[in-house]
């Protein structure tokens, strides 16, 4: 099972994208000043599902790494 | 601990590392020194063009594909950390490359007369690091969402196979590019300009640019995964030539598919079609 440490290090490029996804997709749509390109928010739900699963496999310490 | 690597490995990474500072330095000097050398279009009326404000923009990027880099460099050691670096800065970016270069100077017709009407591709409008025409920060960003995507599929289904690993990350790339292009594309932002008439599109942006995003990371995937026997057949110098060799037939064959779509599309698809939702 991976330590502490580990975990945070596998955990990076999970955080990297969610992080981008948030600058670029939700915190642009904000300020855009159009309300409907925050309304289409959920065609990128895939990305908020599959990056929270794998998350928490890492912290489960389920990830095969 | 990094993994440690050989000395003809810390060659490569030197090599890369330079051509890519090399490139970034010519290109960056080119775009905003010389603009008329490859026609660089005017930014009037485009919001944060300032050179501060373009450089602070620009470190958002950098900072998230430094976070993917040292995991790669943890995990995998400088020289395959590298590999998946200067290939997917040579894999996107020439494909970029050629694709905003060919809009601009209307080079489609070659290909098949059906694309004679295409009005152009796009334009990417705000950088302080150039690629080429393309800014550094969109080459860094393939790759952290490249190399994010292959790690989120491996974590959840490791032992799936090689093909649908690759697919699913490209699926996972493009639901991404589906809320950013429109939100970068805004009046507000304009990080990039469709000159594109395309005729189908959803979200008034053309449907290639979302099979581009699919297919780069497809095969990119695909082709880092075959670099551990490349580099067992053919050892780590020529290894890495036929790595970029490999790379560079995958691009070719991916813009002939994208071509070919679009001579079609132009062909057969009357009138246009835009999906869109609330006139997005």
């Amino acid at each position: 099972m991976p330590n502490e440490n580990n975990k945070f290090i596998e955990s990076l490029p999970v955080l990297a994208f969610l992080g981008y996804w948030l600058y670029s997709c939700l915190i642009c749509a904000a300020l855009s000043g159009d309300v409907r390109l925050l309304k289409i928010w959920f065609v990128s739900s895939p990305v908020l599902i599959a990056s929270a699963l794998s998350l928490i496999r890492i912290y489960k310490g389920q990830a095969a790494s | 601990m990094a993994i440690e690597i050989t000395e003809s490995e810390k060659r490569v990474v030197w090599t890369i590392a330079a051509v890519l500072g090399a490139v970034v330095l010519f290109s960056s000097i080119l775009h905003h020194a010389f603009p008329w050398v490859l026609d660089v279009p005017s930014n009037e009326g485009i919001n944060f063009t300032s050179y501060p404000a373009m450089f602070l923009l620009d470190l958002i990027p950098i900072s998230m594909a430094a976070l993917c880099f040292y995991h790669a460099y943890r995990t995998t050691g400088l020289y395959k950390a590298m590999m998946f670096l200067g290939g997917s800065f040579f894999f996107t970016g020439l494909a970029e490359n050629v694709w905003v270069l060919m809009g601009r100077y209307q080079l489609f017709s070659w290909f098949s007369h059906n694309l004679d009407g295409v009005t152009g591709t796009y334009y990417f409008t705000r950088a302080f690091f150039w690629w080429g025409e393309m800014p550094m920060v969109i080459c860094l960003g393939w790759y952290f969402i490249a190399y994010a995507c292959v790690h989120i599929v491996g974590v959840l289904i490791p032992r799936s196979s090689l093909m649908l690993r690759a697919a699913l990350g490209g699926f996972l790339a493009m639901s991404f590019d589906l809320w950013m292009d429109p939100v970068q594309v805004s009046p507000m932002w304009q990080s990039w300009k469709w000159i594109s008439n395309e005729t189908i599109k959803v979200f008034s942006i053309p449907l290639s640019n979302f099979m581009g995003w699919f297919l780069l990371i497809f095969l990119f995937a695909i082709a880092f995964d075959k670099l551990p026997r490349i580099l067992e057949k053919w050892g780590t110098g020529k290894g890495t030539v036929m790595f970029f060799l490999t790379l560079l037939l995958y691009k070719v064959g991916m813009l002939v598919v994208l071509m070919a779509y679009g001579a079609v599309a132009m062909k057969y698809v009357s009138p246009p079609i835009n999906l869109t939702i609330w006139g997005i």
